[in-house]
C-alpha cells in the first residue's frame, strides 16, 4: 500500500515537473512547484511508514519542507511577481512545446543513466534516483530556456527537489545534515533572488534577465 | 700568563704601527719625520683634555668611539699573535665573530659620523660603508679558503704551523695574502683607497668621519684605528710566517713581522698615489676575484 | 594540547566579543589586545615544554566526509609557534596604542587581528591537509583585512589586490602538491608516505610546494606583493605579516619536505640559490628606497633569501648523506626565523612610531628625531644592529650558524655542492655589509643630524603604550643573542625533527656558547670604556656648540647628506642588477628655472615580468572577453551539457 502511494508521490512530482515545462503564465508555474514539493515532501515519510515507525526526524523534515517550500518560497515569489508586474513568459528562449518535448527525451535519459548509478544502498523505490535525475535535468532545461528571472528562480527550485530527493538515498548516513542544509541554502537563495529581482526591476524597469548582459564586463 | 702577555701586546702594541709607517713615509720624502711614539704622545695630550660636542649630537655620538673600541679589543682577542700565543677566546667559528666584530666597530663609527649632521661626515660615513661591504666578500672567502685549507673554523689553528699547507697549497696562499692585504688597507683607509693624511679633501673616507670628536672620544678613536691596523696585518703577517719555534723566538719574529708589515705600508703610501673614487670598488673585486681563485685551487687540492 | 584549545577558545572569543563591541573603539582593542595576552600566556608554556623534551601531542577526530583529521603539536610546530605567540600579544597592545591615537573604525581590526592570531595557531597545529588549507586561506583573508585598512588610498587597494592574487595563485600550487602527497600516502593525514615517491615526483611536488610557500614567504621571484603591501598596513599589522606571516611559508615548506620524504639534490640546490637571490636582491633593493616601511619590507625579503640559504643547505645535505651539515644548516635557518621575527617587528613598530609622530615615513623629509624620541631611537638602532648580524644581537647568532653549515658544506660535500656553498658564504658576507649600509642610511637619515623637515622637528616621543611592546622585544633580540647554549638546547628536538639527527657538530655548539660568552665580554668592555670616558671627562670642561665638519658654519639642515645621497655610490657599483631609473630636468641658459633629480629602481619582476604581462594578457583577454557569452542562460547551458557529458562518461 504504501509502496503504491510512495510511487504515487514521484510520479506526481515527476509530472508537475514536466507540466511546469510547458506552461507561460508564471503564476502557473509556481503554483505547480508547491505542489511538486508538496508531493516531495510527503516522501521521506512514506519512506519511513514503510520500514515501520515514522521518526521525529522524518517529521522534521516534512514541516520544514512544508513550511519553508510550500508556503514560504511560493510567497516570497508571488511577491516579487506582483511588484515586479509580470504575469507571463513572454518570449523563452525555447518555445513551450519543444521545452516540453526536450523535457520528455531528459527524463528518458535520466531513466537510462539511473539504472547505471552505482549507489551505496538500495533505494527505497526504484522510481526514486530516475524521478530526482529527471527533477535536476528538468530545472536546468527551465533555467536555460527561460528569459524572465522569476522562472529561472522556478527552475532552480525544481532542481532543488531533485536534489532533496537525492538526499533522500542518504537519510541513514547522514540523518540532517544535507536536508537541513540544503533548505538552508534554498530559503536564503530565493530570498536573495526576490531582493535582485526587486532591484533590477527598480533599476531596468523590468526583470528581463538579458539586461544582466551589459554588466558582463 | 700567555693571556697576558696576548693582552699585553694587544692593548700596548698597536699605536706603534702608524707611528713606523709614518717615518717610513717620512724617509721616502727625504724628511725625518715625527718620532715613532708620536700616538702615544697624542694619545696622552687627549685623554686629559675636555670635550666640544655638537648641538646636533645625541647620545649615539657619544657611544661611537666606546663601542668600536670595545668591538675591536674583543675582536683581538680572537687572532693569535704568534704560534706560542693563541687568541685567548678562540674557538671553531671566531673567523665569522671577528668579521662581524669590525662590521659592529664600524656601524657604530658611521652613526655616529652621521650624528652630527655635517654632509661632510656623512659623505665619508657613505663611503665607508660602501668600501666595507665590497670588501667583504673578499674577507669572507679568503676565510672560507683557509678554513678549506686548513680543516678548521679558528683563526689561530688557521695561521698556526701552517708550512706543510704552504707545500700544497702555496699559490693560492699567495693570492689570499694579496686580497687580504687588500683588505687590510681598505678597511684601514689607507692609500691606495684614501689618505690619512689629508683633510678636507673630497676624497676622504675614514678621517672625514671623525672630524667633531675631541677629546677622549678622539682619543678612543685614533687608538681604534691603530689597533684596527693591527689586527689586520696580524693576520696577513700569520698567514706569510708560516714557521713553528718556541715561544719567545715565536713572539718576535711575530712582531718583527709587523714591523716589516707597517713599512711595506708605508712603503706602499710612498710610491702609490691615492687612486680615484670610482676605481676604488674596482680594486675591491679584484681582491675579491684573488680570493676566489685561491678558492678554486683549494677546492681543487682539497678534493684530489 | 588542552592548552592549545584553550588559546584558539580564547582567540576565537576574543575575536568573537571584539567585533560585537565595535562601537566602543578602547573596549573593543583592548579584548582583541587581551585575547592575544591570554592565548600568548597559555598556549606558550605548553608549547616551550613540547620543544624541551615533552611528549608529542595529537589531537584527532573523523569526519565521516573528509575522513582523518588532527591538531598535531610537535617539536617543529612548536618552534613556530612560540614566536607567533609572543609577537602577536607585543604587537596586539601596540596596535591597540597606535589606532586609538587615529580616528576611524577600529571592529574589523581588532576581530581580524584575533582571526589571524588563530589562523596562525591553526596554521602549525594541523595534522592534515584539509585542516591546514583550510587555516592557510583564513590566514590570508584575515590578513587582507587588517593590511586594507585605509582602503581609501589607491596604493593600498592595489597592494591587497597583489597580494590576494599572487598568494592565491600560490595556494593553487599547494592545493596540486597536497593532493599529490595525499595520492602517495592515501590519507590527507600528514603521514609519510608508503612507499617513498619517485624522484622525479618527489622534485614535482616539491617544486609546487616552492612556488606555492615561495609566494607566501616573498622569495625572489615571487616577492613582488610584498614590498607593495606591507609599507600600506597599519604599523603592527606590517610587524605581523613580516615577522610572522611569511614565516608561515618557510614552516610550509619544510613540512612538506618532511611529507615528501627524500629529496634530489637539485631541489636543495634550487632553494639555495633562490636563497643566494633572496638576499642579494633583497638588500640592494632596501638600499634604494626612499620610504622607510618599504625599504624594512625589502629586508624581510633579504632575510627571508638567508633562511632559505639554511634550509636549501640543509635539503642537499639530507640528499648527500650528510646529516650533521644539514643539522647545523636547519639550526641556523630555523633560529634566523625566530630572530628574524623578533627584529623585525621591532623595526617596523618602531617605524610606526617615528611615522605616527612626523605623519611621514619618507627618510628624506626625516632626520634628527632621535633628540625628541630617544627610546624609540635606541630601540631602532637595536633592531637595526641585530638585523645586520652585529654581535651580541640574536641576529649575529643565527647568521653564525648559517655560515658555519656553509663552511662545513665546503668541507664534506660533493663539488658541486662545495662551489654553490662557497657562493653562499661569498654572497651572505656581501649580503651582510649591504645590510649595514643600508641601516647605517635608515638610522642615520631617520634619527641623526636635524630635522629636514618641519613635521619631524615637531615629533613627540611615542606614548607608553607603544613604548612597552618595542622594549619587550628589544630585550628578547638581546637576550636571544647571549643565550647560545640555552638556544641550542632548544633547537635540539626541531633540529633532529627535520634532518634525522641533533646538533651533534661540535664546534657549532661550542661556537653558540662562545658567542654568547664573548658577547656579554663585549657589552662588559664597552660599558668599561664608557666608564673610563665618563672618569676622564669628569674634570675636564665639556662644551657645546655647532657642528664643527672643518669650520663649515653656515649650514641649514637641508645641506646634510641625505640617504639618497648616501646609498648613491653603492647603487651606481650595482646599477647593472637594479635598474635606476633617472627623471630631471637640467639647468638651461645663462638663468635657469628651478630644476629637479629624480632616481628610482623599481622592482625589476614588476616593472618588467608583471607589468607588461598584466598589460599584455588584458589585451589578449580582451579577443577572449568579446567572444564571451552574454547571457546567464548559455552559463548554465554549459554547466547542463558538462553535467550530462560527465555522467554519459561514468554511467552510458
Amino acid at each position: 500500500m504504501t509502496n503504491v502511494a510512495l510511487d504515487i508521490a514521484l510520479i506526481l512530482a515527476l509530472l508537475l515537473g514536466v507540466t511546469s515545462l510547458g506552461t507561460s503564465r508564471i503564476g502557473a508555474a509556481i503554483r505547480y512547484f508547491w505542489m511538486q514539493a508538496a508531493a516531495v515532501a510527503m516522501v521521506p515519510l512514506l519512506i519511513e511508514t514503510r520500514s515501520g515507525g515514522l521518526s521525529v526526524h522524518a517529521w522534521v523534515l516534512f514541516a520544514a519542507t512544508m513550511v519553508l517550500k510550500v508556503w514560504g518560497v511560493p510567497y516570497f515569489l508571488n511577491r516579487s511577481v506582483r511588484e515586479a508586474s509580470v504575469r507571463t513568459e513572454v518570449e523563452p528562449l525555447i518555445g513551450f512545446g519543444v521545452s516540453l518535448m526536450l523535457g520528455a527525451g531528459l527524463v528518458g535519459l535520466s531513466f537510462a543513466l539511473a539504472r547505471q548509478l552505482p549507489l551505496p544502498q538500495r533505494p527505497a523505490s526504484d522510481l526514486l534516483i530516475p524521478v530526482a535525475f529527471s527533477l535536476l535535468m528538468i530545472g536546468l532545461l527551465l533555467i536555460v530556456s527561460r528569459s524572465k528571472a522569476v522562472t529561472q528562480v522556478v527552475g532552480y527550485l525544481v532542481m532543488e527537489n531533485g536534489i532533496f530527493l537525492f538526499g533522500l538515498l542518504l537519510i541513514d548516513v547522514f540523518p540532517y545534515l544535507i536536508e537541513l542544509g540544503v533548505l538552508l541554502d534554498l530559503f536564503v537563495a530565493v530570498f536573495v533572488m526576490g531582493i535582485v529581482i526587486f532591484h533590477i526591476n527598480r533599476a531596468f524597469d523590468h526583470i528581463d534577465s538579458h539586461q544582466l548582459d551589459t554588466l558582463k564586463d | 700568563m700567555r693571556a697576558a702577555l696576548h693582552l699585553a701586546i694587544l692593548l700596548l702594541l698597536p699605536p706603534l704601527l702608524p707611528g713606523i709607517v709614518n717615518r717610513v713615509k717620512a724617509a721616502f720624502a727625504g724628511r725625518r719625520g715625527p718620532p715613532v711614539l708620536q700616538l702615544y704622545f697624542d694619545l696622552w695630550k687627549l685623554v686629559r683634555k675636555g670635550a666640544v660636542y655638537s648641538t646636533a649630537t645625541t647620545w649615539i655620538f657619544r657611544a661611537g668611539p666606546v663601542v668600536t673600541v670595545a668591538a675591536l679589543l674583543v675582536a683581538g682577542l680572537l687572532l693569535p699573535f704568534g704560534g706560542g700565543l693563541p687568541g685567548p677566546a678562540a674557538f671553531a667559528g671566531d673567523v665569522v665573530l671577528f668579521a662581524y666584530l669590525l662590521g659592529a666597530g664600524r656601524f657604530a663609527t658611521v652613526l655616529a659620523a652621521l650624528d652630527t649632521g655635517s654632509s661632510f661626515e656623512g659623505m665619508g660615513a657613505s663611503r665607508e660603508v660602501t668600501f666595507a661591504a665590497l670588501a667583504e666578500p673578499a674577507l669572507f672567502l679568503s676565510i672560507a679558503g683557509l678554513a678549506l685549507a686548513r680543516g678548521t673554523l679558528s683563526w689561530t689553528t688557521m695561521l698556526s704551523g701552517q708550512m706543510p699547507a704552504w707545500h700544497s697549497f702555496g699559490p693560492a696562499f699567495a693570492m689570499l695574502i694579496g686580497a687580504l692585504f687588500l683588505v687590510a688597507l681598505a678597511e684601514n683607509s689607507r692609500i691606495p683607497f684614501d689618505d690619512p693624511n689629508t683633510h678636507l679633501e673630497l676624497t676622504m673616507v675614514h678621517e672625514v668621519m671623525v672630524l667633531d670628536h675631541s677629546g677622549p672620544d678622539f682619543a678612543f678613536i685614533l687608538y681604534g684605528a691603530s689597533i684596527k691596523l693591527f689586527l689586520l696585518g696580524a693576520i696577513v703577517v700569520r698567514l706569510a710566517l708560516p714557521f713553528a719555534a718556541s715561544i719567545p723566538a715565536h713572539v718576535a719574529l711575530f712582531l718583527a713581522g709587523m714591523i716589516v708589515f707597517a713599512v711595506i705600508v708605508g712603503v706602499v703610501e710612498s710610491t702609490f698615489a691615492r687612486l680615484r673614487m670610482n676605481r676604488i670598488p674596482q680594486i675591491l673585486v679584484a681582491a675579491g676575484v684573488f680570493a676566489a681563485l685561491a678558492m678554486a685551487v683549494i677546492l681543487i687540492r682539497v678534493n684530489g | 594540547m588542552t592548552a592549545m584549545l584553550a588559546a584558539m577558545g580564547i582567540l576565537a572569543a576574543a575575536a568573537g566579543s571584539s567585533a560585537l563591541l565595535a562601537r566602543r573603539r578602547s573596549w573593543s582593542l583592548t579584548v582583541s589586545a587581551a585575547g592575544c595576552i591570554a592565548a600568548a600566556a597559555v598556549a606558550m608554556p605548553a608549547a616551550l615544554r613540547v620543544l624541551l623534551g615533552g611528549a608529542m601531542q595529537t589531537v584527532s577526530w573523523t569526519n565521516p566526509v573528509t575522513g582523518s583529521q588532527a591538531l598535531v603539536l610537535d617539536p617543529l610546530a612548536a618552534w613556530f609557534l612560540i614566536p607567533v605567540l609572543f609577537i602577536s600579544a607585543a604587537c596586539s597592545v601596540y596596535g591597540r596604542g597606535y589606532l586609538l591615537s587615529a580616528d576611524g573604525r577600529v571592529g574589523t581590526q581588532a576581530a581580524a587581528l584575533d582571526v589571524l592570531v588563530l589562523s596562525l595557531m591553526t596554521v602549525f597545529l594541523a595534522g592534515d591537509a584539509l585542516l591546514f588549507l583550510a587555516a592557510w586561506e583564513v590566514m590570508t583573508l584575515s590578513a587582507f583585512l587588517l593590511l586594507t585598512h585605509e582602503h581609501a588610498r589607491m596604493e593600498v587597494r592595489r597592494a591587497g589586490m597583489l597580494y590576494i592574487v599572487l598568494t592565491h595563485a600560490g595556494t593553487s600550487c599547494l592545493l596540486a602538491m597536497f593532493a599529490g602527497i595525499a595520492a602517495g600516502a592515501a590519507t590527507l593525514r600528514f603521514v609519510a608516505p608508503h612507499l617513498p615517491f619517485a624522484t622525479g615526483t618527489a622534485a614535482g611536488l616539491f617544486a609546487l610546494g616552492a612556488i606555492g610557500f615561495g609566494c607566501k614567504a616573498g622569495a625572489w621571484p615571487l616577492h613582488v606583493w610584498l614590498p607593495a603591501a606591507h609599507p600600506v598596513a597599519p604599523s603592527h599589522v606590517s610587524a605581523l605579516l613580516s615577522g610572522v606571516v611569511i614565516k608561515t611559508g618557510i614552516y610550509g615548506l619544510l613540512r612538506a619536505s618532511l611529507l615528501i620524504g627524500p629529496l634530489p639534490m637539485a631541489c636543495g640546490a634550487a632553494l639555495l640559490g633562490i636563497g643566494i637571490l633572496s638576499a642579494l636582491l633583497g638588500v640592494l633593493a632596501a638600499l634604494a628606497q626612499h620610504e622607510l616601511k618599504t625599504l624594512l619590507a625589502w629586508h624581510s625579503i633579504e632575510n627571508i633569501g638567508i633562511i632559505l640559504i639554511g634550509v636549501g643547505l640543509g635539503s642537499m645535505a639530507l640528499s648527500a648523506g650528510r646529516p650533521a651539515v644539514a643539522a647545523i644548516a636547519f639550526a641556523g635557518a630555523l633560529l634566523h626565523v625566530v630572530n628574524h621575527a623578533l627584529f623585525k617587528s621591532l623595526l617596523f613598530l618602531s617605524a610606526g612610531a617615528v611615522g605616527k609622530a612626523c605623519h611621514t615615513l619618507q627618510i628624506d623629509r626625516l632626520g634628527g628625531v632621535a633628540r625628541a624620541m630617544p627610546r624609540t631611537a635606541l630601540s631602532f638602532v637595536i633592531g637595526a644592529a641585530a638585523i645586520c648580524g652585529l654581535p651580541p644581537l640574536n641576529g649575529f647568532v643565527s647568521e653564525f650558524l648559517v655560515y658555519m653549515a656553509l663552511l662545513a658544506a665546503c668541507a664534506a660535500m660533493p663539488v658541486t655542492a662545495r662551489a654553490e656553498a662557497v657562493l653562499a658564504f661569498a654572497a651572505l658576507a656581501c649580503v651582510g655589509g649591504l645590510a649595514v649600509a643600508c641601516f647605517a642610511k635608515a638610522c642615520g637619515a631617520v634619527f641623526l643630524g636635524a630635522p629636514r623637515s618641519p613635521q619631524a622637528a615637531a615629533a613627540r616621543e611615542a606614548p607608553r603604550a607603544m613604548l612597552g611592546p618595542m622594549w619587550v622585544l628589544a630585550l628578547a633580540c638581546a637576550a636571544l643573542g647571549l643565550a647560545g647554549p640555552a638556544i641550542a638546547g632548544a633547537l635540539e628536538r626541531p633540529v633532529r625533527q627535520l634532518g634525522g639527527v641533533p646538533l651533534t657538530d661540535t664546534s657549532a655548539r661550542e661556537g653558540l656558547a662562545a658567542t654568547a660568552i664573548l658577547g656579554g665580554v663585549l657589552i662588559a668592555v664597552a660599558f668599561a670604556l664608557a666608564a673610563l670616558r665618563r672618569l676622564l671627562l669628569r674634570r675636564q670642561a665639556v662644551s657645546a656648540s655647532g657642528t664643527w665638519a672643518c669650520g663649515y658654519p653656515a649650514t641649514t639642515p637641508a645641506m646634510q647628506y641625505t640617504a639618497a645621497s648616501f646609498a648613491r655610490p653603492l647603487i651606481a657599483v650595482f646599477r647593472g642588477v637594479l635598474f635606476l631609473e633617472r627623471h630631471d630636468t637640467r639647468p638651461a641658459g645663462a638663468f635657469p628655472d628651478a630644476v629637479a633629480l629624480e632616481e628610482h629602481c623599481p622592482d625589476p619582476v614588476d616593472r618588467f615580468v608583471l607589468e607588461p604581462a598584466l598589460h599584455h594578457g588584458g589585451m589578449a583577454l580582451a579577443l577572449v572577453r568579446r567572444a564571451q557569452p552574454t547571457r546567464v542562460q548559455s552559463y548554465v547551458l554549459a554547466i547542463f551539457a558538462a553535467l550530462l557529458a560527465l555522467l554519459w562518461w561514468r554511467l552510458g
